[in-house]
């Protein structure tokens, strides 16, 4: 397919997956365009930087970089991103300015091991980097813009989570990890996605909201706490990237009823490891939302990797199962002109509707 | 040692690769399936080797590696025939020796009930990508399942078992990386860098 950058005033939001992972890039008008979250091709380079150099947009046309929560995929490849947008708002989690935080980090030896600490290796170069610009990063909290605009296209970049209950159960959480006695771990990353930073872009009147890993908890956490607090009367979004890869578990109903128009258009990214996501249930209950539903790409099925036949006995005997991560980036592309006048492209690997999202 | 690098398939050095090495125990293994895997990644693995063995003994970690391949970097520049059990790896885990096919590197990533996803780097090919894994706990040591979780580093191997009565066999082991603790930890440094955000 024939790349090609999008009109001044043309919306795009381009989703990348690779059955783990997830980027986003989103076009905002006018040659700029933010970036959620990061994944990286098998080169090892980010894809949406690859992307937009694909299309001839140079970093420095990146205005924001929102890392929604630091799991590992979402954030592979985002020093790469952050070095190159000079430019932008670098938007991470408030959780890293707390003495909490920082006291369980000098608390956690985290084995030197080169090629197996990307978490702590991202992050510091990450942090580098914005040491020697001298910016400080954006902290993330319920409610605090990221981004606002006063001009003709009005444009706002805005988190709605984590709420401060999120926050400090985080912290609680993060001061009960304990780490096996004598056993070499890179840094542990926290099991639930509670404080993972839901965004809306409201640009040019219309409103997109972007789910994140957010999952339901209870009254007053996630989900509750952004329907009750955050979304007030924000009126309804034209387009949905689906929270924690359609699970049941980012599953809230009042998003449909309350936040989103009929018929939005959704899309999600597959998580093809463990227990994979969706699952046909999930699927079932999208589809049961809306007609327009999408996945950047399909949920897959592991390949036996390479690997010499008496090891491949040996790994079936054990029931152990080694397989490549895919080879194609997924990407779905989404342009708009106007409400309700949606354009879907499947630009590359094996993005598709929803419907088909197991093969 | 030249014509060893130079070789580029079993009939350069000087055997049949239709023929089967036989090993104590029984054991037979098919010299042309295991040769290109074994042969060609022999110097790198050598040398990969030693620079994990540094890290290994920086950091602490309970199993050793004999460099018998070292024999191959070292010998007789005509030397043809390469003694292939030499060529292996050995692995000494838990007392038990263990001539390695193939190692990888592990990083626990999610665990499930009765099995665990990981992040695999394979440590014998240089240009290895990452691999994913699913694995079983039940293959996991019942001292160290209790030890499985997200962020720990273990390692996978699969090679031929010598046994202490002189047996060998075909096995899969697990074991997970010791860790000596040190005062200058990369979280450490990341909390000091975090410290001098404006």
């Amino acid at each position: 397919m024939e790349l090609n950058s999008p009109g001044e005033g043309e919306i795009e939001i381009s989703v990348f997956s690779r059955g783990y992972g997830e980027s986003i890039c989103i076009h905002i008008g006018d040659s700029r365009w933010i970036i959620i979250d990061s994944l990286t091709e098998k080169d090892g380079t980010p894809a949406a930087l690859k992307y937009l150099n694909s299309i001839g947009v140079t970093p420095d046309r990146v205005t924001a970089v929102l890392l929604t929560h630091w799991h590992d995929d979402h954030v592979r490849g985002a020093a790469q991103i952050v070095d190159a947008c000079t430019d932008a708002v670098i938007a991470i989690s408030s959780v890293l300015r707390h003495d909490e935080f920082k006291a369980f980090l000098r608390r956690t030896p985290s084995a030197a091991i080169s090629r197996t600490t990307s978490g702590v290796d991202e992050l510091m170069s990450i942090i580098k980097c914005l040491n020697q610009r001298g910016k400080s990063p954006h902290f993330c909290m319920a409610n605090r813009k990221i981004l606002e605009e006063f001009n003709d296209a009005a444009l706002s970049f805005e988190a709605l989570s984590p709420c401060d209950n999120d926050f400090l159960q985080m912290l609680e959480r993060i001061a009960a990890v304990v780490v096996p006695d004598g056993v070499a771990m890179r840094l542990p990353a926290p099991s639930r996605n509670d404080i993972s930073v839901v965004t809306t872009i409201q640009v040019s009147g219309r409103m997109f909201l972007f789910g994140a890993d957010l999952e339901v908890s209870k009254e007053g956490y996630g989900w509750h706490a952004l329907h009750g607090d955050a979304w007030r009367k924000r009126g309804r979004a034209d387009f949905y990237k689906v929270a924690h890869h359609g699970s049941v578990t980012g599953e809230f109903p009042p998003i449909w009823e309350e936040f989103l128009r009929p018929d939005v258009m959704t899309v999600l990214t597959p998580w093809s490891r463990g227990t994979k996501l969706p699952k046909a249930t999930d699927v079932q209950r999208i589809a049961g939302q809306t007609r327009n539903c999408f996945a950047a790409s399909k949920v897959r099925q592991p390949k036996s990797s390479f690997a010499a036949a008496a090891v491949q006995r040996s790994l079936k005997d054990a029931d152990i199962q080694v397989y490549r991560e895919p080879n194609e980036t997924g990407h779905i592309r989404f342009r708009s002109h106007g409400e309700d006048q949606w354009k879907v492209d499947f630009v590359s690997g094996d993005s598709c509707s929803l419907a088909e999202v197991f093969g | 040692m030249q014509n060893l690098l130079q070789a580029r398939s079993a009939s350069d050095v000087g055997f049949s690769v239709n023929s089967s090495l036989k090993f104590e125990g029984g054991v037979s293994i098919d010299r042309a399936t295991i040769f290109d895997k074994i042969y060609m990644n022999a110097v790198n693995r050598s040398v990969k080797k030693i620079n994990e063995l540094k890290v290994d003994l920086s950091s602490g970690a309970d199993s050793h590696h004999e460099l018998e391949s070292d024999a191959i970097m070292t010998s007789d520049d005509d030397c043809k025939v390469i003694d292939i059990p030499k060529m292996f790896n050995t692995t000494v885990v838990n007392g038990l020796s263990i001539n390695t096919l193939q190692e990888w590197r592990g990083i626990v990533t999610e665990c499930y009930d009765g099995y665990f996803s990981a992040d695999l780097y394979d440590l014998m090919h240089s240009e290895g990508d990452r691999q994913i894994a699913e694995i079983p706990l039940i293959d996991v040591a019942p001292s160290d399942r209790g030890k499985i979780a997200p962020g720990v580093i273990f390692h996978l191997l699969v090679g031929f078992v010598r046994r202490p009565g002189g047996n060998q066999g075909r096995e899969t082991m697990i074991y997970l990386r010791r860790h000596k603790p040190t005062a200058s930890s990369k979280t450490a440094e990341l909390a000091d860098l975090l410290d001098e955000l404006v």
